[in-house]
């Protein structure tokens, strides 16, 4: 059930558990459009990410930073590289990590970014994102690519569908 | 009016929030403790069971309140409610099927271990919608509306389902809210109450709702004054920070009487009938109603508490009270203000309750033992800091390095920004609470600003305030080198409250890397159209040195 999840979860497993969610999303809604080709759990800076994929994109060099989680995706239409940022956390979002995902993905030009945590959006931030300039600002890094939250369930080990953010991405879970 | 209609707008009443350009409503569901327990009554006798105040906190054992048994009982004969789940399944199952036979709209559901939100968009019901802000305007949420006047005007079954939507998002039974009575055969007698956060109009106008439409009695309304709440100055003297008493007032009743209203939510429901049997059960007489209040002596006068004056009270009850029922009296109850209209000396009605031509005498008395009261009370705060601060002084330090930054960008701040702006700029450490104590006393036109920061726990490190245009200047401060980790935390502020300058700023100078990337990506600087975060060093002569992106 939705809300029910434990805070025993560490980060550790919740970054295992979400590596092996990727892949299965991607597959699931994005199969005609994209193949996946890596998955980085905890990676370096991904200025220094030994990836042949990360190389061939412009500016990687300025990409200081480290998600929890990154996957590597080929665009099957042209065969140009996507990026999937996830990050994640046991306790509740607040304003500062999604405004520290909003940066990593502006810069990175991520096509898609992830904010999960197993006890959801804190109370202030869930009021927060019902308005919608204010969820555009907080949310939209790109013309047309929002940052997508959700509560991670423990039990079934997959995304209540009920907490995802916005609301109409939920008929991607 | 339909009765969906009715509960919908008790929903609203409680906890709802409007959201006029994107066409929607959002209703908080609060549920702070994932799991409450119900009473323990012991299996011998029957009598309500408690934990003794000496036992420790793992001890699961009670003591029976009945002096003629004291058994010791169990902690796992109470039930346990799952209020999360309970929330999310009466939502699911109950409430959106029920709103949905007659209001049309797309109901979906969101939230987290503490609240639940029903997130009700109208956009394919603009008329109803429009019905619906109509009824709350100009107000926006619940902390600010007033009960509707059509649910005034509708009918009594209406008028019940107005409530029952009320008690779902406001009304709260609590076991451990019992009072210290006996009955004629139990002890304790429980209540419920309903809790209104930040709404000075509320309580009255759900006391004199319940009155008028249903003769129900409300034992008593908790009020968040500092008079009522704080009375002993423990919260202003002592260790706090923060003025809790503040944050909500409680209208309570007893169960007994109001069993024609029903909780949707099933773990609410389940607990009420808990209390309500109890009471039952336990066989009270007496209303206990607060109306007509008694006239009290100088036994009852409070201490003077300096928070009598906080800009967040509204003018009728921003004064010194020494009894509850005078703020119902001054924040309009018509039951109380018709006694005031047939009394021959109203001012002593509303200073004691007694119709006397005593008013001046009285009211310099009672003042003057108001303020003994208060000084007796800061005197002896004063021993016990004095006492404490001579032992513990290296404790009271700051123990963060990046806590020691914050005076002297307090003092860069306050200057830099007087200069630019030409106008007077306070600037203040937020963690030193003293940001409060200015807000509450001279910037009450900020008051706004400053609770929506507080309410979206928007809190960089320094804040200034420029007096001429009521904005904000943000200043999170760190020891460490600048990353995008720490700018992008800023952003996250920075694209709610919208200040009118944000600085990011390090005692380490940025890293040529760090700028490098700023300028080839000045968007990720950007929190509103021409608005940049600006980028800064803290010198070691506490002089502050902006970095060119």
């Amino acid at each position: 059930m939705l809300f029910l999840q434990k805070f025993d979860m560490d980060k550790n497993q919740l970054s295992k558990e979400l590596v092996t969610w990727l892949p299965k999303f991607i597959q699931k809604h994005y199969v005609a459009e994209y193949e996946v080709l890596e998955i980085h759990e905890s990676p370096t800076m991904l200025s220094k990410l030994n990836s042949h994929y990360i190389k061939l994109l412009p500016n990687y060099s300025s990409w200081e930073f480290s998600p929890d989680i990154l996957g590597v995706l080929r665009k099957k239409s042209d065969s140009t590289i996507a990026l999937v940022l996830i990050n994640r956390a046991v306790s509740g979002l607040s304003l500062k990590e999604i405004g520290e995902l909003h940066c990593y993905a502006k810069l990175a030009k991520a096509n898609f970014a992830f904010l999960v945590s197993t006890s959801g959006v804190s109370n202030e931030v869930n009021i927060l994102l019902v308005d919608k300039p204010i969820k555009d600002r907080l949310l939209n890094f790109a013309e047309d690519k929002t940052i997508t939250i959700f509560t991670w369930n423990e039990d079934t080990k997959s995304a209540d569908k009920n907490s995802v953010l916005p609301i109409e991405m939920r008929n991607l879970f | 009016m339909n009765t969906q209609e009715a509960y919908l707008y008790g929903l609203m009443t409680g906890r709802g929030h409007i959201f006029a350009a994107n066409s929607m409503v959002a209703i908080e569901f609060s549920h702070t403790n994932e799991y409450v327990e119900g009473i323990a009554h012991c299996p011998k006798c029957g009598f309500l069971a408690t934990k003794p105040k000496s036992s420790d906190k793992d001890n699961k054992d009670l003591v029976c309140k009945n002096p003629a048994c004291a058994s010791i009982v169990n902690g796992d004969v109470k039930k346990r409610y799952n209020q999360p789940e309970g929330t999310l399944e009466s939502l699911l199952s109950v409430i959106i099927p029920f709103l949905k036979s007659a209001i049309k709209g797309n109901y979906e559901i969101s939230g987290n271990k503490a609240m639940t939100l029903l997130l009700i968009d109208f956009y394919e019901n603009k008329e109803f919608f429009s019905q619906l802000r109509e009824a709350f305007s100009p107000a926006q949420s619940f902390d600010s509306f007033h009960i509707p006047k059509s649910i005034h005007e509708a009918s009594q079954i209406n008028k019940i389902e107005f409530i029952n939507g009320l008690l779902d998002t406001s009304g709260f039974a609590n076991a451990g809210g019992w009072l210290n009575r006996d009955g004629e055969k139990g002890h304790g007698r429980m209540r419920a109450y309903f809790q209104i956060v930040r709404n000075w109009s509320m309580p009255v106008e759900i006391d004199n709702f319940l009155r008028e439409y249903f003769q129900l009695p409300i034992q008593t309304i908790d009020w968040g004054h500092p008079n009522i709440r704080d009375g002993n100055l423990a919260e202003f003297y002592g260790d706090e920070k923060t003025a809790s008493w503040s944050r909500e007032h409680q209208v309570k009743f007893f169960p007994e009487y109001y069993g024609i209203f029903k909780f949707r939510v099933s773990t609410k429901q389940s607990l009420f009938n808990e209390l309500l049997q109890h009471n039952l059960h336990a066989v009270f007489k007496d209303k206990q109603d607060w109306f007509p209040p008694s006239k009290f002596g100088i036994k009852q006068v409070k201490a003077f508490h300096p928070g009598e004056e906080d800009a967040r009270i509204p003018l009728p009850a921003r004064r010194h009270v020494n009894a509850f029922w005078q703020l119902n009296l001054f924040m309009g109850c018509k039951f109380l203000n018709a006694i005031r209209s047939k009394c021959k000396y109203p001012e002593m009605y509303e200073l004691n309750g007694e119709d006397i031509n005593a008013f001046s005498t009285t009211n310099l008395f009672y003042q003057q033992q108001s303020q003994k009261l208060h000084d007796d009370i800061f005197e002896s705060y004063k021993q016990k800091k004095d006492k404490k601060s001579s032992t513990t002084v290296a404790r009271k330090k700051r123990t963060t390095p990046e806590a020691e930054t914050y005076p002297p960008l307090v003092e860069f701040f306050g200057n830099h920004l007087t200069k630019k702006y030409s106008q007077s700029v306070e600037t203040f450490d937020t963690s030193a609470g003293n940001l409060n104590a200015f807000l509450k006393n001279k910037a009450t036109d900020l008051l706004d600003t400053f609770e929506n920061c507080e309410r979206f726990r928007i809190r960089p490190d320094v804040v200034s305030f420029l007096s001429k245009e009521k904005r904000l200047v943000f200043i999170e401060s760190k020891v460490t080198s600048l990353d995008l980790k720490a700018l992008g935390q800023l952003v996250g502020y920075c694209l709610v409250a919208k200040p009118i300058e944000a600085i990011l700023i390090s005692t380490k100078e940025p890293t040529p890397t760090f700028v490098k990337i700023l300028k080839a990506n000045k968007q990720l600087l950007e929190y509103e159209t021409g608005k940049l975060i600006q980028i800064a060093t803290l010198k070691s002569n506490n002089n502050v040195v902006f970095t060119e992106i």
